[in-house]
């Protein structure tokens, strides 16, 4: 797998940074909530940046400009949390924050399907174990979101609303699981070549926010109390953003080399 | 200039816009002037053998290829 050192050494010290600073700090410190919005904006910047560098006319282009604008969603969301949480003392949920959280997942899934669309996945012709591990890891992941992620998650004491919401966090992640089919297909279609990487190291960030959904969808209870390691759950989606970061970098830079090296 | 290389030039470049964008193709097209069809074909697999992998590097080649193929029947 080609790659570019450079930015996976500054993301993972940047990993390192934030996992010793919420190891140090209070739980939802105002430091270590700060902090925790740095990736998220990385990774926004690198969405755009990255589909800059190819332009709109490409399919590559339009893919990871969609995927920027979902990211900036998220971007949106954890901003306003952050500030009805910190400075305004209001309870984020539900609230205007859950409509940008919600409404980057179509983005993903369009992003993603159309990234993948000049992969000409052959699904019949790949390797049938790797077909099997892969159908299997999905299946497992959807479980675990439509258990816990949606039926665990509805409360007969809350409002419609809130189990509304709360239950479309479950369904987003569905709606993930399901491009994500499409990138783990482009991932092996290119295999050799660096969309391949783009494609698998974008499948692995994702993966982490699955993970993390589904830890928070088990643990909110304690996540909410500050209890550690509960916390730590920040860390996991911490990991997807600075992996999807990396992912987009690596990609840009190397067109951008070959962009130089041509010219 | 040989009648396949236009053809060849603006296959090629629809494939490098597809994956790699219009500021990659336009540097593309003024790197094309004047190669013969081989060497672009070279460029062309050079480029993407390293993006796209073995084998969806084949399976576009194979399309330019055909291309070349057809023109020499006619």
């Amino acid at each position: 797998m080609k790659t570019n050192k450079s930015p996976a050494v500054i993301l993972f010290a940047v990993f390192i940074f934030l996992t010793i600073t919420y190891i140090i700090e209070e739980p939802f410190s105002f430091l270590a909530e700060t902090l925790y919005l740095f990736p998220v904006f990385l990774a926004v910047l690198a969405g755009f940046f990255a589909s800059e560098v190819y332009g709109p006319k490409s399919h590559n282009g339009k893919a990871l400009a969609l995927i920027a604008f979902g990211l900036a969603f998220w971007a949106a969301g954890e901003l306003i949390w952050y500030i009805f949480k910190n400075f305004l003392n209001i309870d984020p949920f539900p609230s205007v924050a859950d409509a940008f959280f919600l409404l980057a997942y179509p983005l993903f899934f369009a992003g993603i399907l159309i990234g993948t669309r000049l992969a000409e996945i052959k699904w019949n012709r790949m390797n049938k174990s790797a077909i099997a591990a892969g159908i299997t890891a999905i299946v497992i992941l959807a479980a675990a979101v439509s258990y816990w992620g949606i039926y665990k998650v509805y409360d007969p004491e809350t409002s419609p609303l809130e189990n509304i919401i709360a239950m479309s966090y479950g369904v987003g992640d569905l709606i993930l699981i399901g491009a994500l089919i499409f990138s783990l297909g482009a991932a092996r279609a290119f295999r050799g070549g660096r969309f391949g990487t783009l494609w698998t190291i974008l499948t692995g960030g994702f993966f982490f926010f699955l993970v993390a959904d589904i830890f928070f969808a088990i643990y909110q209870p304690i996540y909410i109390e500050g209890l550690k390691p509960c916390v730590y759950i920040d860390l996991v989606w911490i990991a997807g953003y600075l992996l999807i970061t990396y992912g987009l970098l690596d990609n840009a830079f190397s067109i951008r080399s070959i962009q130089k090296k041509i010219k | 200039m040989p009648p396949t290389k236009p053809k060849l030039q603006e296959e090629s470049l629809k494939i490098i816009l597809s994956f790699f964008g219009e500021k990659t193709a336009r540097l593309y097209e003024k790197k094309f002037i004047g190669k013969t069809d081989a060497m672009i074909l070279i460029m062309v697999r050079e480029l993407l053998g390293e993006y796209l992998g073995p084998d969806q590097t084949e399976a576009q080649m194979s399309y330019l290829y055909k291309l070349i193929e057809k023109h020499e029947n006619k």
